[in-house]
């Protein structure tokens, strides 16, 4: 019996020093590449701090090339690191059409590939948040917000990019979100600001004119966000009587708006880091030939003013994700909507 | 009263009146006030009005630049990127200093430096404006991300820095005002000064500019480095207005300007051009972009309007060309 115990146990040990090894000496891919879409994007510069940061950890050399928007160029740079052997891709599409070709690049070469953020036809997964219901977060939390100290009625300006799919969910998410805690909420206006906070700021004045009666804010991202929250200080209205609702979490904007004690108090976040993270991780089970969902979602969550820096922490221009908090949130299994 | 063509005969009351293109301006600015105005009463408001004037000064600026420099023949398609630039530099100096006046000289002095690199890539190495300027806007885009991917926060809370882009002087906004003190300036520089008639004889005929004594290269260097002076002084009150330096800001901020000043009569090939037409052709931009907003139609319009009315603007500047070629051959 002691016998029979000795040679199981022996031979579970080697099983398990073999897996051990097995992992550190190949389990793990050498080098991994991502194309990113727009790297001068501050999100996907964050996005490439949380790769960066797992990659190290893990030991993983990391590829970064810059499509600038182009698909044609996104395409050759996939190309081109395929042909450097990395041993996975990561994509974040340009276009989802025209990244087909690299879905079949990849699949041609046998190299496991992560999409990133938009739907490719024929990929194996994609790592991306829930743009809806990261929205509809960010409409309860302000929701809640307007209920408890701005009497109850919501009056929402918000700002969409509707060239971009994601954006219409946010800020359809938003309406919805919102009415859940206020269902006689009004879009009073929606308007495109194109992402950028010039153009946000231009817009919404223009819009502020047509009618200033709005005590809620809403933005598809920070830049949006804030831009509206200028052209309504600019406009001379009291920014005590309304609450602004951000999107993305790409820097630390919203942090200092939230710091300034303004109107600003919720950020439907985003985690980019955690994006980045997630797309080693999930390189890291292709790699494995792990069994993977078709849509790996990573977290979202409303930020208030009261709790952001159980997050995120400042320091100077640098702000720094708390990993363990990030990493509790609860994530959907899947998107409400797409 | 009909006026004479080589022919010998008469233009008529059309023609005539084609012949002043800023009365045609005027006319359409103001068709299009009405129209606007009959959807939405609150377009002649006095808010809608300081509004519309707060959002074209920065374009006025920049526009009273870019007419000088198509009057000489050239174009600045770098003050977009510029203007993003200028508005990082600013709010970045103005946070390691505390000194508004340091950022707002470190910006302007960077409009100055482009303007000069710009006028020299020209005169001296040849290159086409269009294409060095298309360079240079690559160059201070590209350049304004390596300074800095994140737009720089205000760390200050100085009340002279947002007192640019947001204050007043009773009830006018300082944006206008500074808008109204360049504008006044340069006009008098450009209609009544040697500068001005300098300008028109370098766009219209640069060999024979030369042949009469003017040093055309420095001419254009200078006008290239007052363009883009103009333009780092819209991107100060950008700046202010924002509240925070945006790499990502002034995207298509060259071409709505453009636009503006050939909506305003001012051709291509040099030599002619107003800054009246460039005041009211930005106008005619601006409330356009307005009016939808206020309409609530659909905002892809803004392009589409504006593109239509460019392309009536350049065919009604053809017809007015031609009938003063036929008035000059009389």
């Amino acid at each position: 019996m002691k016998k029979r115990l000795a040679i199981t146990l022996t031979v579970l040990t080697l099983v398990l020093f073999a897996t051990t090894l097995g992992f550190a000496q190949g389990r793990v891919p050498k080098k991994v590449g991502w194309v990113g879409n727009y790297m001068m994007h501050e999100w996907y510069q964050t996005v490439q701090k949380g790769m960066k940061a797992r990659a190290a950890q893990l030991g993983i050399q990391l590829e970064v090339a810059d499509a600038n928007l182009d698909m044609a160029r996104q395409v050759s740079m996939a190309e081109d690191l395929i042909a450097k052997g990395v041993d996975v891709l990561i994509i974040s599409p340009v276009q989802q059409e025209g990244a087909e070709a690299i879905v079949k690049k990849a699949q041609a070469e046998g190299i496991p590939l992560v999409i990133e953020a938009s739907p490719v036809k024929g990929m194996t997964t994609i790592v991306a948040i829930c743009d809806y219901d990261c929205g509809f977060k960010g409409g309860v939390e302000t929701g809640k917000y307007v209920k408890a100290k701005l009497g109850g009625k919501a009056r929402i300006l918000a700002v969409d990019l509707p060239a971009l799919r994601p954006c219409i969910l946010r800020v359809d998410g938003f309406y919805d979100g919102i009415r859940t805690v206020i269902p006689d909420a009004v879009m009073v206006h929606r308007i495109d600001g194109q992402g950028l906070k010039d153009k946000a700021l231009q817009v919404a004045t223009d819009a502020l004119t047509k009618d200033s009666n709005i005590n809620v804010i809403y933005g598809c991202n920070d830049d949006s966000a804030l831009g509206a929250l200028q052209a309504y200080k600019s406009a001379g209205l009291d920014t005590k009587k309304v609450v602004v609702c951000g999107t993305g979490s790409e820097g630390v904007a919203f942090i200092k708006a939230m710091q300034e004690g303004g109107p600003y108090k919720v950020e439907a976040a985003m985690f980019p880091e955690a994006v980045g993270y997630e797309c080693i991780n999930m390189a890291v089970k292709l790699f494995n030939n792990e069994k993977v969902p078709e849509h790996w979602v990573t977290p979202t969550f409303a930020l208030t003013s009261e709790n952001w820096n159980k997050y995120y922490s400042l320091s100077g221009d640098v702000r720094t994700i708390n990993w363990d908090a990030v990493n509790k949130i609860p994530r959907e299994p899947k998107c409400a909507k797409y | 009263m009909a006026v004479n063509t080589a022919g010998g005969g008469k233009l008529g009351m059309g023609s005539r009146i084609i012949l002043f293109n800023e009365v045609i301006l005027v006319s359409v600015l103001l068709f299009i006030c009405v129209l606007i105005s009959v959807g939405s009463p609150k377009f002649f408001s006095s808010t809608n009005v300081l509004n519309v004037l707060r959002d074209s000064s920065m374009d006025v600026i920049a526009a009273i630049g870019m007419t000088m420099l198509l009057i000489t023949g050239e174009v600045d398609l770098s003050i977009g990127s510029l203007v993003a630039f200028v508005g990082v530099i600013t709010m970045d100096v103005i946070n390691k200093t505390h000194s508004v006046a340091l950022g707002v000289l470190a910006g302007l002095g960077l409009g100055l430096l482009t303007g000069f690199i710009n006028g020299v890539v020209r005169t001296k190495l040849k290159v086409n404006s269009l294409i060095g300027t298309i360079a240079m806007m690559m160059v201070l885009r590209g350049g304004v991300y390596i300074y800095r991917v994140a737009a720089v926060q205000n760390y200050h809370s100085l009340d002279a820095f947002f007192q640019i882009g947001n204050g007043y002087v009773g009830f006018l906004p300082i944006p206008i005002l500074i808008m109204a003190v360049l504008y006044v300036a340069f006009l008098f520089l450009v209609t009544r000064t040697v500068v001005g008639r300098r300008l028109y004889a370098s766009g219209g005929n640069a060999t024979a500019a030369r042949i009469s004594g003017i040093n055309v290269d420095r001419l254009k260097i200078a006008t290239f480095m007052t363009a883009s002076l103009l333009a780092a002084v819209a991107g100060v009150i950008l700046v202010s207005r924002m509240n925070s330096g945006q790499p990502n800001s002034g995207q298509g901020f060259e071409i709505s300007v453009v636009a503006g000043v050939i909506l305003g009569g001012t051709g291509l090939g040099g030599g002619e051009g107003t800054l009246i037409g460039t005041l009211i052709g930005v106008f005619i931009l601006k409330v356009i972009n307005n009016g939808i907003i206020l309409l609530g139609w659909n905002q892809d319009l803004q392009i589409v309007i504006a593109g239509a009315v460019l392309i009536v603007a350049v065919y009604l500047d053809n017809k007015r060309k031609a009938a003063r070629a036929r008035i000059i051959t009389t």
